[in-house]
């Protein structure tokens, strides 16, 4: 076999390539993505996932304008995209349920999403800015919403009952009769030693590199919490 | 001893094989299982045919009168093959239903056609959930019974709109194969319904279409030209209701973006698929199916009839999705296939 005929998927969370913006670079961690022939085997420009698209709806948004423009090879036209178009998607994986090629159009989406996030793109650092509490809590303890971010005013689609969950949290958490669910700043109780794993697989993997390049604030605190927990876990062994 | 074939089922390539394989001069049982003869065209009643708007009925009793009026043809309705052995390449055929017998037979002819695509299968088009959605074939009937109607509320329909590929090209349903005959069938019922609805918006939802041949002037121009039929590039996502009335919703990729689209009648142009008795036959007969479902043809494009079975021949659409024209002429292809197999063990 040729050395060009092997196609080789890398990860494509290599660390080397945070912040790497080149747009036939981007391209080619999309198309190299391990996912990726499990989501695209190629398009008959129908318009179903439009079609039954939400977001396509009600925005300048068509998932087959996402598929076509990849399958172009239009390296610049995709990296377009990733700064805006992709992010009107709203991952409910519609179009996958009806694509009469079985591409999922979303899955296509993700992963560019995921990559445009890797590369720290500029659009990444607007999107993720309404959400530096979340991720700071999926940074020092894994979990994304705990029970004291449930507030009313934030979460009207969530229904009538949640001004009345919110209230009163301690007390109600302490109802619940597993041991690891009575608290409220985090899902369920996180050990130190949990986090201590955590960061090391944040770090070997480049994510803290990449959380660094996006939002330096953000990972001024991590550090801190970082070193300090470090700290108490290796002083205490 | 004469020879004697059997032809399994009775649509237009079973009645073509029947009669031309008595004019070769073989004894020729033809087995139908339905109490009718003439296949689909018989059973949704197609009184316009695609592609020249000749007429059904009278393809139909030009064919059934050849075989009613040929005394080596044996008629057997309302009858099943039960059971088949076969020894020194003679098939012992036992029938079931209105003959009971037992035959035996040199040579058999599979023409055991396709079942439609039944819609139901694919939720997103709301058919059996919504009056108005009906599929072509139930076009036809309507066409024979009377004039156009909603099914919903008896009116006249203002619009009518036609969407392609229904159960056709579609992983998701499990067919990945072109029907061939709806979109040229659609626009020969476009142009029908014209006549009818001379102030209708009448609407074709399709992703290619595929009037292939000699039927693209005189099937999709003409339905633009003489009946002001509107195509839209764009595959329908998924239909739902709103005050009485089917609503199409879907991307028109070339000029307009999304669209929800409410419409008086929706036809479904739903595909082919093997019939159960095609199946069932190709199970008795041990021949083998094609990666979609139809009958192999074994002996690939050199001759469309010879499965790879020996003494097995097929015709028709029971080989895969294919017009009226076609399945006739496949008709005589497996006489000639037959005969040619034959003539070298017996003296005819
Ligand atoms: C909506 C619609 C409209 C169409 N209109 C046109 C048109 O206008 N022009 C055109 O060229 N084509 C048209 N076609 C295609 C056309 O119907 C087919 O080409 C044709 O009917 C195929 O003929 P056939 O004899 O192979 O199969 P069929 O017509 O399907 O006949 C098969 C026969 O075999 C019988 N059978 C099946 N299994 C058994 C068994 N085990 N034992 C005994 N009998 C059995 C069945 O009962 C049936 O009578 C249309 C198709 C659709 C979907
Ligand atoms: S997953 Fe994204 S592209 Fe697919 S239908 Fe949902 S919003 Fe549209
Ligand atoms: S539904 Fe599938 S085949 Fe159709 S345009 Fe979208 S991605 Fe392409
Ligand atoms: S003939 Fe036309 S409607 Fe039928 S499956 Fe092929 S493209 Fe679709």
């Amino acid at each position: 076999m040729s050395e060009e005929a092997v196609v080789t998927h890398h990860l494509r969370l290599d660390p080397e390539d945070v912040g790497e913006q080149d747009a036939e670079s981007l391209l080619d961690a999309i198309k190299s993505d391990l996912r990726y022939e499990e989501v695209i085997h190629g398009c008959l420009n129908c318009g179903v996932c439009s079609g039954s698209c939400p977001s396509h709806r009600f925005f300048d948004y068509s998932p087959r304008i996402v598929v076509q423009t990849v399958l172009s090879g239009d390296a610049q036209a995709v990296k377009d995209m990733m700064d805006e178009y992709i992010w009107a998607c709203a991952q409910c994986y519609t179009c996958a349920m009806r694509c009469p090629f079985h591409n999922s159009p979303g899955g296509l989406v993700m992963i560019m999403r995921e990559v445009a996030v890797w590369r720290g793109m500029e659009a990444v650092h607007r999107l993720l800015k309404p959400y530096g509490r979340v991720l700071l809590k999926v940074l020092s303890i894994g979990n994304q919403l705990t029970p004291d971010m449930i507030q009313p005013d934030f979460f009207p689609d969530w229904g009538p009952k949640i001004p009345w969950s919110s209230t009163d949290l301690a007390i109600k958490r302490k109802a619940i009769p597993v041991y690891t669910l009575q608290v409220t700043t985090s899902a369920w109780r996180v050990s130190p030693e949990t986090s201590y794993e955590l960061y090391t697989i944040y770090e070997e993997t480049g994510v803290f590199r990449l959380i660094e390049q996006i939002d330096p604030n953000l990972y001024e605190v991590v550090s801190d919490m970082v070193e300090d927990l470090r700290d108490m876990i290796e002083s205490s062994r | 001893m004469s020879t004697s074939v059997m032809v399994i089922g009775a649509g237009p390539a079973g009645l073509q094989a029947a009669s031309t394989l008595s004019h070769l001069g073989f004894d020729v049982t033809l087995v139908e299982q339905q109490d009718y003869l003439g296949g689909a065209v018989a059973r949704h009643q197609y009184q316009v045919l695609m592609p020249d708007f000749s007429s059904g009925p009278e393809l139909l009793s030009r064919l059934i009168e050849r075989v009613d009026n040929d005394s080596h043809i044996t008629v057997y309705t309302g009858t099943q093959v039960e059971e088949v052995s076969e020894s020194h390449d003679i098939f012992t055929i036992k029938l079931s239903g209105a003959n009971q017998k037992t035959l035996q037979s040199q040579a058999v002819v599979l023409a055991t056609g396709f079942d439609h695509f039944n819609p139901a299968r694919d939720g997103k088009y709301g058919y059996g959930l919504f009056p108005d959605v009906i599929t072509g074939a139930e076009l036809e009937e309507m066409f024979a019974k009377g004039p156009i109607r909603r099914p919903s509320n008896g009116e006249i329909p203002q619009s009518v709109a036609f969407i392609y590929c229904v159960g056709s090209r579609d992983r998701q349903v499990g067919n990945t194969y072109c029907s061939r005959v709806c979109c040229a069938v659609s626009a020969k019922q476009a142009i029908e319904l014209r006549e009818q609805l001379p102030k209708a918006r009448i609407s074709m939802f399709y992703m290619d279409v595929r009037t292939y041949g000699l039927w693209e002037d005189t099937l999709y121009w003409r339905s633009q030209e003489e009946a002001g039929v509107v195509y839209v590039k764009g595959r329908i996502a998924e239909v739902t209701e709103q005050h009485g009335r089917p609503v199409l919703k879907g991307e028109d990729t070339l000029v307009r973006g999304p669209f929800e689209w409410p419409f008086d009648l929706v036809v479904l142009a739903a595909g082919m698929e093997p019939s159960g008795g095609t199946r069932e036959m190709a199970d008795k007969f041990q021949v083998s199916l094609e990666s979609h479902g139809f009958i192999k043809q074994a002996g690939a494009i050199h001759n469309a009839s010879l499965t790879d079975h020996p003494g097995v021949f097929v015709a028709g659409a029971a080989s895969g999705p294919k017009a009226i024209e076609d399945s006739i002429s496949e008709g005589d292809v497996a006489s000639l296939a037959v005969f040619e197999y034959l003539k070298a063990k017996v003296t005819l």
